[in-house]
């Protein structure tokens, strides 16, 4: 199993050589934890003494490696994709024997056993989206996946989706069950389950013959970057994201927004911003809303800090992550923003945690949501 | 419950459990800095701690004491000379939970922090506040205020500026008996008698543990900008710096590459570097536009008046871009993706300005005899507290630690290479630290005084268990 790893030698041999530590201060797994192994060095550290022998996995060392959200700033400060390298280490630790920490193993059982991460029942999923009109829809521009956050924990941002397409005369169809794209199962290392979500969800979309839309960031990551991966397939089906296709709608005069007297700041979710270059759409969409002042955080863009939630990382340290989700909110706070938009809902519900857990009464807001009130 | 008995449970009863670890791989992760010495060996510590208040490190020193047990201070473990490394195992003190800014006074031009702060957050805090705290090393996203006060270490800025140390107006310590002593003040000059502060400056953790700092701030120059020459050799080159001071002109960077070090710094930005190229100075100036724009027009003349040839604009931006590493260019750092193949270790000897083109001839020389041509590690030259005229030149030798011979060899091409600066009247230097790399040469060049700095070591540290066995110490 370990020759998986082989090819990660280069990465950690070049960590070792230099220590540079510049990957550190801004892990949010560091930052919570606090010893320099928790950090891509720390992990890259492992990697290296793994490979050489000296280091046997056992579940302290799956500890350490496991807390990662795969934010990759740490990619950004090394020029090696060391989160690559550290998501491969939780898929071989996950197919050993090593008994990994509580929660992370929780997300693929929960995905195996009922479809979701989250272990709700899917006839609930299955009604709601029965009862969307426009599920049946045989010619449409677009496929729009709901993925299990936005059905299950934020089922809002999907009125607020909706609303969006139905103003602007988008022509879209629904799939009337739930299940799950695969990206959280693939998170904590499940790479099979995640393989058996894609293989499904893949089906489902391409018998659709429709361009994809998605409205949460870990969906369209998977599907843009990882399905290739997981399919065998350049590109299994095209795919938008929610806040690129606003971005389009709001450019051709497809949709008239209110004016909105507000200070508002943006936090890029890391699989929209970092790991798929989408910065410039959701700052238009914002600026486009008469009466907007858009700020930006200290951290922005590809330097955004995370919001602590990814890799498995709120199920498995729910207390780190909303520490994590609370430093970010105070971020946001020192710009004088009054609205801290977001476009995934994972990182609303963490960030959302956040401001609460500091008592903060800045609103947290998904893109979609601002736009729909807007309209 | 009884009283903890072992060292292991007296630190975690002292730190608390999660601060305190005896796992091999969090050992591991602090069992090597950026040096060669630190791959060559064994230096796995066996505990590694990170205590919250200077109350604890003095508690934890007091036990180290008990126990005879060696003690390791660790900034963030950049060092390039091994100097954090746990020579004789026993405890690695991680210093980064003391990471406070504490005060910034731009009135006084003083910020006081905690050592265990890295360099940017010191940086970003004193310009939140209008100044500027001006000791940025390349790696000061992650390097701490402690270490750099340890080593002594280069800024981008320090052609002006000067050292890390050169910013200390003040510094509290804990020494190696647990006492813990300050020194200074915010006054400019706080020194009643003895320059005390000096023997904890540079001393690399092996008389004290400093836990706090009052450094210098300046006001924020309003502009920067740089240009960069190339030149036929290093006389040249050293004489265009030479004519830049003599001109009045005190830039704030001052970097002199040869070819290879160059291309190695262009790795990522992939900038091409022209052929011809043999050494190349960078200068960086700061100020008011039209002062600055003065001086480039000043260094452009120096440079020309010794036929050096401007670089591109592009060249420029990209070599200054790959030394400034800081909060907002991070992503510019070519370092990983240059250390693949080899690591680096640096010869630092300091020769006398003369001798720098003979020096660098030998290790050309020296280099062809050991096999390491056509490496992109090269090279480099920077001006220190003496304005634009560099003071000291480094050598980096590429080794392909894969090999254990070229391990071995890079042992003995350091020993040439640093008895080679003493035959030329030059000096073993601690610039960027001495620990195990320039330790071996110390006691000669030393002399007579080697005797009073191992009473002053006895006295502040008396069972030796401060970076026991580093810097030429047993
Ligand atoms: C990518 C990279 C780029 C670099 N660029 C530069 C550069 O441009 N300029 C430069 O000067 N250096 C540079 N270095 C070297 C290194 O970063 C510096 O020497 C730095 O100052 C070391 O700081 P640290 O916190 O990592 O200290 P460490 O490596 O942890 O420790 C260094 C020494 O200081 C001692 N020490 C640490 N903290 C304390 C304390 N609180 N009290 C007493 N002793 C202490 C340690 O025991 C050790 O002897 C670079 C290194 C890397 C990896
Ligand atoms: S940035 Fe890369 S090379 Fe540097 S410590 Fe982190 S993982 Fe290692
Ligand atoms: S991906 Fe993010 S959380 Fe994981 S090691 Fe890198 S910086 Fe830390």
């Amino acid at each position: 199993m370990i020759e998986r790893l082989e090819k990660y030698d280069e990465w950690a041999r070049a960590c070792m050589h230099v220590r540079c530590g510049l990957c550190r201060e801004n892990c949010p797994a560091y930052s919570q934890l606090r010893l320099d192994s928790y950090s891509a060095k720390g992990k890259m550290t492992m990697l290296f003494y793994w490979l050489k022998g000296r280091l046997e996995p056992d579940a302290v060392l799956a500890e350490r490696v496991f807390a990662c959200t795969s934010c990759g700033l740490c990619d950004v400060a090394c020029g090696y994709e060391q989160s690559a390298a550290i998501q491969e280490m939780k898929g071989v630790l996950f197919d050993s024997a090593i008994s990994l920490p509580e929660g992370y193993k929780q997300i693929s059982d929960r995905t195996r056993e009922s479809g979701n991460p989250y272990a709700e029942d899917r006839e609930k999923a299955r009604t709601f989206l029965e009862s969307i009109p426009e599920r049946n829809a045989e010619t449409a521009d677009y496929t729009l996946f709901l993925g299990c956050t936005e059905l299950y924990r934020e089922q809002e941002q999907v009125t607020d989706v909706l609303r969006i397409l139905r103003d602007a005369d988008v022509s879209f169809s629904v799939i009337s069950e739930n299940i799950c794209c695969g990206s959280p199962a693939y998170r904590v290392g499940d790479q099979k389950q995640a393989q058996e979500q894609a293989l499904s969800v893949a089906k489902m979309l391409k018998e659709k013959e429709q361009k994809v839309l998605a409205s949460c960031a870990g969906c369209y990551r998977m599907f843009s970057h990882y399905y290739p991966l997981l399919l065998e397939e350049e590109n299994p089906f095209p795919v938008i994201h929610s806040v690129q296709l606003i971005d389009q709608l709001i450019s051709d005069g497809s949709l008239d927004l209110q004016p909105l007297d507000a200070k508002v700041t943006y936090h890029d979710p890391c699989h929209l911003g970092r790991h798929a270059g989408v910065y410039d759409e959701p700052r238009r969409v914002l600026s486009a809303i008469p009466g907007v002042e858009l700020v930006e955080m200290e951290w922005n863009r590809k330097f955004s800090k995370c919001c602590g939630a990814g890799g498995g990382f709120r199920s498995g340290r729910p207390d780190d992550a909303i520490a994590v989700a609370a430093h970010r909110v105070k971020e946001a706070e020192s710009t004088g923003a009054s609205i801290l938009v977001t476009a995934c809902p994972f990182c609303l519900r963490n960030l959302s945690d956040g401001a609460k857990s500091i008592g903060s009464d800045i609103e947290v807001r998904t893109i979609e949501s601002l736009i729909a009130d807007q309209l | 419950m009884s009283a903890p008995t072992s060292l292991y449970q007296q630190l975690r009863a002292i730190i608390g459990p999660e601060y305190v670890t005896e796992e091999l791989c969090d050992r591991l992760v602090y069992s090597k800095d950026y040096s060669i010495e630190g791959i060559a060996d064994d230096y796995t510590p066996d505990f590694v701690v990170k205590p919250g208040s200077v109350d604890e490190i003095e508690r934890i020193i007091a036990l180290a004491n008990e126990f005879k047990m060696p003690l390791y201070t660790w900034g963030a473990g950049t060092s390039m000379s091994g100097n954090p490394l746990a020579v004789h195992r026993g405890i690695v003190l991680d210093t980064k939970r003391l990471n406070q800014v504490l005060e910034v006074d731009p009135d006084n031009l003083t910020i006081t922090v905690q050592a265990g702060a890295t360099m940017a957050e010191v940086q970003a805090a004193a310009m939140k506040h209008g100044v500027f705290f001006t000791h940025q090393p390349e790696s000061c996203l992650s390097s701490t205020i402690g270490g750099a006060l340890s080593c002594m270490g280069i800024s981008i800025f320090g052609a002006k500026y000067g050292y890390a140390y050169d910013q200390v107006v003040g510094v509290e310590v804990v020494l190696g008996t647990g006492k813990r002593v300050r020194i200074g003040g915010k006054s400019y000059l706080s020194v009643p008698s003895h320059n005390l502060m000096n023997l904890f400056l540079g001393a690399e953790g092996t008389l004290g543990i400093i836990t706090e700092a009052i450094l210098k701030v300046y006001p924020l120059p309003a502009t920067r900008d740089r240009v960069s020459y190339a030149f036929s050799d290093i006389t040249t080159a050293m004489e265009a710096c030479k004519r830049v001071h003599g001109a009045g002109c005190w830039p704030e960077t001052v970097y002199a590459f040869d070819r290879r070090s160059l291309v190695q710094y262009m790795e990522r930005s992939k900038t091409p570097i022209p052929e011809e190229l043999s050494m190349a100075v960078l200068f960086g100036c700061s100020g008011d536009h039209d002062l600055v724009e003065k001086m480039l027009e000043v260094i452009s003349r120096s440079c020309e008046q010794v036929n050096g040839v401007r670089m591109s604009e592009e060249v420029t931006e990209s070599w200054g871009d790959s030394v400034n590493i800081n909060r907002e260019t991070f992503d510019k750092s070519n370092f990983a993706l240059s250390h693949t193949d080899y690591e680096p270790d640096l010869i630092d000897a300091c020769v006398p300005l003369s001798k720098f083109q003979e020096y660098s001839d030998f290790c050309d020389e020296l280099k062809k005899e050991f096999g390491w041509v056509d490496i992109d590690f090269g090279a480099f030259i920077v001006a220190g507290p003496r304005g634009p005229i560099p003071f000291c030149i480094y050598f980096s030798v590429p080794i392909d630690t894969r090999i254990p011979r070229e391990i071995e060899k890079w042992f003995e091409f350091k020993e040439k290479m640093y008895q080679r600066a003493i035959a030329m009247g030059g000096s073993v230097s601690n610039a960027n630290g001495v620990g195990l790399r320039s330790a071996p040469w110390v006691r000669e060049q030393l002399g007579d005084a080697w005797e009073l700095l191992t009473d002053i070591k006895s006295l502040v540290d008396p069972n030796n268990i401060l970076n026991r066995g580093q810097r030429g110490f047993d």
